[in-house]
């Protein structure tokens, strides 16, 4: 399922141009996130390539409110009609970018159970949230895989062997017996000294 | 009119004769010719026999022939099963059994195992009686000459296999048969001492449940061992079930695990369980084929395994204990009677299930405390950090672990995994999870699980560089594969829950769960903290005969004698258990000699 982040002012002043962007990017499915602002969509207007619109279930954010209360039970009606082949818009406009990823967090928790996602989710964002969007949702449907660089490599490990050595050294016997006695032999004659 | 008092062992906590009211006069008139067991002290004058230091191992075939009265056993004490269970199985037919005192709940001669052969003759407030009708399932297969070992196998290498059936070629039984239920691998080497069965059991998931009623079909005698083939038999088998006796219900024998090859550092190792908690906390599912909520449904094996299981104490009392799958010896007709649940699949809590069931149609668990065995190899699951939780002989649960636990002692390998099989994990998990990733596992990467440390940095690098749709079917199967390939041991059920959930909910930021807050692997760490969990042959496992071996066996004997029915039990001194070390030590020229 490829995630799509629509700036608002691309999709005010070249709404069927992104429209047919958006078919040409979901031929080629990707786990990245892609953002498409107004340059882009200018770009392509440039090139003046001919394009269908395809056919794009639209849901305006609006519909998954009850006043200002988001209501889960209307994501998940529209999560269900979603087909394996569509393409859902989700226009969330002028609205709370907080409220927008808590809908967005349950929409995937909804997706999550099902096998087949639609092809595109595309979702139209002021210009301002949508870099904020964008990462937000990049983590969101997919594992994107991260290499470690050698230190944080290096520390994952010394956090495995300390928690490891801990345990070891837990409930161990003979030498935490010896380790008990003197603690308390020590924690004694220091206490007489200061005494 | 004799009467037998029984005085538990004090050190079990139950009740004492001083803390039971005397038995009353009119209930003594009731014994006039009939003989009375009892937990109660007499109000007067002294009983024809005491039987002092009663346990969950003391058996009771020798009551007299002849008509029974049990006098408040059943309240008096939770050993109550186990008593019953021997007089039932030892009375003759046509004799009474009466139960006197509280009736008002189902007495446990009363349960399923019991039906046909004890017929209810009379029942007031009071007391019940029964009379024994005909023999009952057990005593169908009366008598210790007989014996069929069954042990379900795969087709991966059979060395260990082999050092098995070695061992139960060289008891000394009478009679006896080898049953393997599937085929072992190409080197086995006791094609002509063994008849398989049940090759037609497909596979995976491993169905270890319909192996074992296979296995239980097919037997030719009454007396059944069913073993795994990690479990290496004591020497003296034979002389500890017939010093037990007969007639016994579901048994298990304790099992020891050394991790290193001294003998020194001994660890009990799956034999004989116990649920601490209720079951679940009153959460049940749907059973996998049937419209009937069961504790033991997949929805709720997360719930299950945080039951509070501890290795049970062999002399306390048989209620929510359970022999480990491991090891049962039990009775053909016996088991026919109360089947594995072939719904269940290996390690779905198919023992806990069978045990449990057990226990409530009339057949209780307990343990032949006069032999051991060893296990070949171990799991790092079953310890941590080398320590297991046990029932103390109070009722306490207490950790235990070895005192040379952190002596640096050459250790056997941590799992029963080759070098190179561990390598071809990883190696399948790269290209399932990882080809996106800019690195690839380069072959002298893969050498380096041979270091504790660097399979560590090793598995963080594959873990944190998959990649993954976040759908239900793929996590769970990310986390499986990493369970399967990277880690080599099983992931808890509630862990992998907990995992699930907190991946859907952070993505990438629940993976540390898998690496660094992984307490399987910080568990494998603990206890390899710088050599390979793996070996290159696996007869690595095994021990070699020699003067450190000698002492080592001597010292935990000293140990474990020392602390003789906690962790565990065994009759007699330091010499008996270093007899039962030493002739339950799988050496390796068990092995060897086959090459």
């Amino acid at each position: 399922m490829i995630r799509i982040v629509v700036t608002e002012r691309s999709y005010s002043q070249h709404a069927e141009a992104t429209l047919k962007i958006i078919g040409e990017l979901v031929e080629y499915p990707t786990e990245q996130v892609v953002i498409l602002d107004s340059n882009a969509v200018v770009r392509f207007l440039q090139q003046s390539k001919d394009l269908s619109s395809p056919s794009i279930n639209v849901t305006f954010f609006s519909e998954w409110l009850t006043g200002t209360k988001l209501e889960p039970q209307k994501i998940r009606k529209t999560a269900e009609a979603i087909d394996g082949n569509g393409i859902l818009l989700l226009d969330a406009r002028d609205n709370n970018v907080d409220d927008i990823k808590q809908a967005i967090d349950f929409f995937q928790r909804t997706l999550f159970f099902y096998d087949t996602w639609p092809r595109g989710f595309v979702i139209i964002i002021d210009d301002f949230d949508s870099t904020y969007i964008a990462q937000f949702l990049s983590e969101k449907f997919y594992i994107i895989p991260r290499s470690l660089d050698p230190t944080e490599l290096a520390n994952i490990v010394k956090e495995i062997r300390r928690k490891a050595l801990k345990q070891r050294f837990k409930q161990s016997g003979i030498l935490p017996w010896f380790a008990k006695k003197l603690y308390k032999a020590l924690r004694n004659t220091i206490n007489r000294i200061r005494r | 009119m004799p009467i037998i008092q029984l005085l538990h062992d004090k050190r079990l906590g139950y009740s004492s004769a001083k803390q039971l009211p005397a038995i009353p006069k009119a209930i003594l008139a009731m014994a006039k010719d009939r003989t009375m067991i009892t937990f109660r002290p007499l109000k007067e004058g002294q009983p024809a026999e005491t039987r002092r230091g009663i346990h969950a191992c003391t058996r009771f075939l020798d009551l007299p022939k002849g008509d029974l009265i049990f006098l408040n056993v059943e309240t008096d004490s939770p050993l109550a099963p186990l008593v019953l269970w021997d007089a039932v199985h030892a009375s003759c037919v046509d004799c009474t059994i009466t139960l006197v005192g509280e009736t008002s709940q189902e007495s446990f001669l009363e349960q399923a195992y019991f039906n046909g052969s004890l017929k209810v003759m009379s029942r007031d407030k009071e007391s019940i009686t029964f009379r024994k009708v005909a023999p009952l399932r057990a005593e169908q297969d009366r008598g210790l000459d007989h014996w069929t070992f069954g042990i379900p196998v795969g087709p991966e290498d059979a060395t260990l296999l082999n050092v098995t059936i070695k061992r139960i070629l060289e008891l000394d039984i009478p009679n006896k048969e080898i049953l393997l239920c599937g085929r072992p691998g190409a080197n086995f080497k006791y094609w002509d001492q063994v008849r398989i069965v049940g090759e037609d059991i497909p596979a995976p998931p491993v169905r270890i449940c319909t192996k074992k009623n296979r296995l239980v079909d097919e037997a030719k005698y009454g007396n059944l061992c069913i073993l795994h083939d990690r479990v290496f038999l004591p020497l003296n088998f034979m002389d500890a079930v017939s010093k037990f006796g007969d007639l016994y219900p579901l048994t298990a024998l304790q099992s020891l695990f050394f991790d290193d090859y001294n003998n020194l550092i001994a660890r009990r190792y799956s034999d004989y369980n116990k649920a601490t908690d209720n079951l679940t906390n009153g959460v049940t599912g749907l059973s996998k084929n049937s419209l009937v909520s069961s504790s033991f449904s997949p929805s709720v094996f997360s719930e299950l395994e945080t039951s509070g299981f501890v290795y049970g104490n062999p002399l306390r009392d048989p209620i929510n204990s359970y022999p480990t799958g491991s090891l049962y010896i039990v009775k053909k007709s016996v088991w026919q009677f109360c089947p594995q649940d072939e719904n269940l699949y290996w390690t779905e809590f198919e023992d806990v299930e069978l045990g449990i069931r057990a226990g409530s149609v009339g057949i209780p668990s307990r343990v032949n405390p006069y032999a051991f065995t060893q296990s070949l190899s171990g799991r790092p699951l079953l310890s941590f950090g080398g320590a297991v939780t046990y029932e103390n002989i109070d009722g306490r649960k207490q950790v235990y672990k070895s005192p040379f636990e952190m002596f640096p002692i050459r250790r056997k390998p941590l799992v029963k995994i080759s070098h190179q099989e561990a390598e071809k994990k990883a190696r399948l998990f790269i290209k399932k999870y990882n080809s996106r990733t800019s690195f690839t596992l380069q072959a002298s990467e893969a050498s380096t699980l041979s270091n504790s440390e660097q399979r560590c940095a090793l598995i963080a690098k594959l873990i944190y560089g998959a990649s993954f749709v976040i759908k239900e079917s793929t996590v769970k199967e990310f986390i499986d594969d990493v369970e399967k390939n990277l880690l080599l041991d099983q992931i808890p059920y509630h862990q992998k829950q907990y995992i699930l959930r907190n991946i859907v909910m952070y993505g990438r930021g629940a993976l540390h769960l898998l690496v660094e807050n992984n307490s399987e692997l910080i568990n494998q760490v603990s206890q390899r903290p710088n050599d390979s969990m793996f070996y290159e042959d696996s007869i690595e496992l095994l021990p070699r005969r020699g003067v450190a071996n000698l002492l080592g066996s001597l010292i935990s004997a000293f140990y474990l004698a020392r602390r003789n029915g906690k962790i565990f039990f065994s009759q007699k001194g330091t010499m008996a258990y270093f007899r039962i070390i030493r002739s339950s030590t799988p050496f390796r020229d068990y092995a060897e000699e086959q090459t």
